[in-house]
C-alpha cells in the first residue's frame, strides 16, 4: 500500500447517489463516492458495472440522471441545477482524464498534444506551453520522442504522452478510464509506474482498473462496483485479502486465476 | 479545325461549374448541420428535402428554375437557372460528404477535447477537420467531377457553355465526330488530374486509430 | 383537381416511353458492363488497358455528349439511327462503363479461398463459376447496380435534346403551346421523384439485404466483425450529364 497521507485530508470531491440510466438499462443505481485531497481511489469491477459511467460523470462527459456532485466544498452540479456549458469546462480545466483508448490527436505530435490545451484553454504562450510539455514528458520518459505522431508510437508511449497532456493542465484530480486495458502487457510497466509515482507524489486520482497488484500498491482505497452498485469499499488489504462480501471474493478470486 | 467556339464555350462551362461548387459547398454545409442536429424535426426536414433534391432529374430543375420557379430572377440567365439548379442538387451531395468526414473521426477525438476543456472553435478547426478534411474532400472530388459533366446539361436551356457552342457549329456543318468529340478531351483534362488529386489526398490522410 | 387528371393521361405515355428507355439502356449497359467487368480482370495488360481506356473515356464525357456523338456523329459514317436507338445506344455505353467498374469490382471481391475450395472439391470450373463466384459477384454488385438504374432514369430526360417525346419532352411539348408550362414541368418533376424515390428505397432494402446474407451469421458476438461483403458506393459515380 502507499505511504498513507497523515492528518485529516479536506473532502475534495464528494459525489452523492449518482444515477445513470441509458434507456431501460440503470448503470449507475446511486452511487456515494468522497475523495479526500492527496488519496487515491481504485474502482474494480466486472465489465458492464459502470465504473467507466461512474467517472465520466465526474467531469460530465456523460450526464448523471440523478444525484449531485460538490467539488471543492461547492455543489457544481445536482439534478435540479443542470450544469452550464462554461461551468462544465471551467470543472473540466481542473480534472485531468486518461482513456482507455488513449485518444491523442492523430494530426499532432506528442509535443503539441501536451502543449495545445495549454494554449488555448489556459492561455498560456506558446513558449511557456512548450517548455512545461518538455519537462513533462520528459518526465514519463519520452523526452526522445518529442515530434512524432501518435502513430508512430507504441501504445505504452501513447498512453505516457496522454498522461503528459493530462498533467500540463495542473490538474487538481486526475481521472484514469482502464488506462493500460488496450495496452499489450509487455508495454503495461511503463505507464503504471508513471502512474504509482503520481499517487505516491500525492496527486489526487480515481483510477478504474484490473490491474490489482498496481491497486494494491498505490491505492489508498479499493471500491468493488458491480451491477451499477458499490458492493464493497475497503483498504486494497481487506477488498484484496479479506473481502466480506461473497460477490467480492468470486470477482478477486476469478480475476486473480483462483477457482 | 476551328477552336474559338471551344474557347468561349469553356469560359461558360467554368462560370457554371465554379459557381454551381461553391454554392452546393455553402449549402452543404448547411446540410450537413442539419444531419447534425439534435432536433428530430430539423433531421427530418433535412431528409426530405436532400431526397427531393436527388429525385428530381438535374434538367427539370433546370426548366423548373428557368420556366418560373425562379420568380423573374433565373428566366433571363440560362447560366444563372443552371448554377442555380445544380447547386441545390449537388448541396446533398456534398453536405452529406461533409457530414460523413467528420462521422470517421473518432468518438475518443471529441472527447479528448471536451476532457480539455478545449473552446469548440478549436477542437473544430486543430482537431476535428485536420482529421475530417481529407475524407470530405476525396468524396467531394468525385462530386465535384461529375458536376463538371452536368453543366453540359444546360446547353438544353441554351446556356452558352462548351456543348451549346460544339452543337451549334456542328449544326452549321462542322464535322459532328471531331467537334464532339474535341470537347470530350476538354472535360477529361480536367476530370482526370483532379480525380489523381483526390486519391493522393486520401492516401496520406492521418486519422486517429480507431480501437 | 381537373388539371392533374388531365396532366396525369398526357404525361404517363410519356413517362412510360421513359422507362423503356432506361430498361433497354439499362439491359444493353449490363451485358457490355458485365463483359467489361470480366476484360478488367485478365491477367494481361494488352487486354486490361484498352478496356480501361474506354472505360474511362465512355465515364469522363458528359452522357449528353455521347448522345449527341452518336446521334449526328454516326450519320457520318453512314449508320443512320433512329432517335430511340441512338438514345439506348449512347446511355447503354455510359450505363456500360459504369457497371464494368461495379462488376470489376464485385469480381475481385471473391476470396481466393472459396474458389480454390470448390475447385478442391472436385467441382468443374464451370460449375465453380455458377455455383460459387457468381452468387457473390450477384450479391455485392445488385445493390449499386440498382443505383446505376435510377442515375439511368433520370438521365432519359435528356432524350428531350434530339426531340424524343419522353417524360420532359411531352410535359415541355405540351407547356410550351399553352399558360401551362410550370405546371406541367411540376408535375414531370412529381412523377420522377416517385419512381426515383421507389427506386432508392428498392437500392436501400436490397443493400440490407446483402449485408445481412454476409455478416449476419457473425451479429451478436458483440464485437463488429468486418464485412465479408464491401460496400460499392454508386453516389460519386452520379453523372448523367
Amino acid at each position: 500500500m502507499k505511504t498513507p497521507n497523515n492528518g485529516p485530508s479536506e473532502v475534495l470531491l464528494a459525489a452523492q447517489g449518482i444515477r445513470k440510466s441509458y434507456g431501460h438499462l440503470e448503470i449507475l443505481r446511486g452511487i456515494d463516492l468522497n475523495l479526500g485531497t492527496g488519496e487515491h481511489v481504485s474502482i474494480i469491477g466486472p465489465s458492464g458495472s459502470g465504473k467507466s459511467t461512474l467517472i465520466r460523470c465526474l467531469n460530465f462527459l456523460e450526464m448523471p440522471d440523478g444525484g449531485s456532485i460538490d467539488f471543492g466544498g461547492k455543489r457544481i452540479w445536482d439534478e435540479k441545477s443542470p450544469i452550464k456549458e462554461a461551468d462544465s469546462r471551467a470543472h473540466r480545466t481542473k480534472v485531468g482524464m486518461v482513456f482507455q483508448s488513449f485518444n491523442l490527436f492523430a494530426t499532432h505530435t506528442a509535443l503539441q498534444n501536451v502543449s495545445i490545451a495549454q494554449v488555448h484553454t489556459l492561455g498560456r504562450s506558446r513558449k511557456a506551453a512548450d517548455d512545461r510539455s518538455r519537462e513533462l514528458l520528459d518526465q514519463v520518459g519520452l523526452s526522445e520522442h518529442l515530434d512524432k505522431h501518435p502513430g508512430q508510437l507504441s501504445g505504452g508511449q501513447q498512453q505516457r504522452v496522454a498522461i503528459a497532456r493530462a498533467l500540463a493542465m495542473d490538474p487538481e484530480i486526475m481521472l484514469f478510464d482502464e488506462p493500460t486495458s488496450a495496452i499489450d502487457p509487455e508495454m503495461r510497466v511503463e505507464v503504471l509506474r508513471v502512474m504509482k509515482d503520481l499517487a505516491n507524489g500525492g496527486m489526487t486520482m480515481i483510477s478504474v482498473t484490473h490491474e490489482f497488484n498496481f491497486a494494491r500498491d498505490a491505492a489508498d482505497r479499493v471500491l468493488f462496483l458491480a451491477g451499477g452498485l458499490i458492493v464493497e469499499e475497503g483498504t486494497p488489504d481487506e477488498i484484496f485479502s479479506a473481502p466480506k462480501q461473497e460477490r467480492t471474493q468470486q470477482f478477486v478470486n476469478a480475476v486473480s486465476g483462483i477457482v | 479545325m476551328d477552336l474559338a467556339y471551344l474557347m468561349q464555350g469553356l469560359k461558360g462551362t467554368l462560370l457554371i461549374w465554379v459557381g454551381s461548387l461553391a454554392l452546393a459547398v455553402l449549402l452543404g454545409v448547411v446540410v450537413a448541420a442539419g444531419r447534425r442536429s439534435h432536433s428530430t424535426w430539423v433531421r427530418s426536414i433535412v431528409r426530405v428535402w436532400v431526397a427531393i433534391v436527388r429525385g428530381i432529374p438535374p434538367l427539370v430543375w433546370m426548366l423548373l428554375l428557368f420556366f418560373g420557379l425562379g420568380w423573374g430572377l433565373l428566366g433571363d440567365s440560362p447560366i444563372f437557372a443552371a448554377v442555380v439548379a445544380l447547386g441545390l442538387i449537388n448541396s446533398a451531395y456534398i453536405g452529406d460528404s461533409i457530414n460523413a468526414g467528420l462521422s470517421a473521426v473518432p468518438r475518443g477525438q471529441w472527447e479528448a477535447c471536451q476532457a480539455m476543456a478545449l473552446p469548440k472553435r478549436v477542437a473544430y478547426l486543430r482537431v476535428i477537420l485536420p482529421q475530417a478534411f481529407p475524407i470530405m474532400l476525396a468524396s467531394s472530388t468525385a462530386y465535384a467531377i461529375s458536376l463538371l459533366k452536368n453543366t453540359a446539361i444546360a446547353s438544353i436551356i441554351g446556356a452558352n457553355e462548351m456543348v451549346f457552342y460544339a452543337y451549334n457549329t456542328v449544326q452549321l456543318g462542322a464535322d459532328a465526330l471531331t467537334s464532339f468529340f474535341v470537347i470530350g478531351l476538354v472535360y477529361l483534362a480536367f476530370s482526370v488530374p483532379i480525380g489523381f488529386l483526390a486519391r493522393w489526398i486520401e492516401g496520406r490522410s492521418v486519422i486517429a486509430q480507431v480501437r | 383537381m381537373d388539371y392533374i387528371v388531365e396532366s396525369l393521361t398526357r404525361l404517363l405515355p410519356g413517362l412510360l416511353t421513359s422507362v423503356q428507355m432506361t430498361v433497354v439502356s439499362v439491359a444493353i449497359g449490363m451485358v457490355l458492363g458485365f463483359l467489361g467487368g470480366l476484360l478488367l480482370n485478365n491477367r494481361h495488360r494488352g487486354v486490361r488497358y484498352p478496356v480501361i481506356a474506354l472505360v474511362e473515356v465512355l465515364r469522363g464525357f458528359p452522357a449528353l455528349l455521347t448522345l449527341y456523338f452518336v446521334y449526328f456523329g454516326l450519320p457520318k459514317l453512314d449508320v443512320v439511327l433512329d432517335g430511340f436507338v441512338a438514345v439506348v445506344i449512347a446511355f447503354g455505353l455510359t450505363v456500360a462503363a459504369y457497371t464494368a467498374e461495379i462488376f470489376r469490382a464485385a469480381i475481385a471481391s471473391v476470396p481466393r479461398g472459396q474458389r480454390e475450395a470448390a475447385l478442391s472439391l472436385g467441382l468443374r470450373r464451370n460449375k465453380t463459376i455458377r455455383l460459387i463466384v457468381l452468387p457473390h459477384v450477384l450479391r455485392v454488385a445488385v445493390p449499386p447496380l440498382l443505383g446505376i438504374v435510377v442515375i439511368a432514369f433520370q438521365g432519359t430526360s435528356l432524350a428531350i435534346s434530339i426531340g424524343q417525346l419522353e417524360l420532359t419532352g411531352v410535359a415541355l411539348n405540351f407547356g410550351m403551346s399553352t399558360f401551362y408550362l410550370l405546371p406541367e414541368i411540376l408535375m414531370a418533376g412529381a412523377l420522377y421523384l416517385i419512381v426515383t424515390t421507389l427506386l432508392t428505397w428498392v437500392e436501400i432494402v436490397s443493400e440490407r439485404r446483402a449485408q445481412r446474407l454476409s455478416g449476419g451469421s457473425y451479429q451478436g458476438s458483440g464485437r463488429k466483425r468486418r464485412r465479408g461483403v464491401p460496400k460499392i458506393s454508386t453516389e460519386a459515380l452520379r453523372t448523367t450529364g
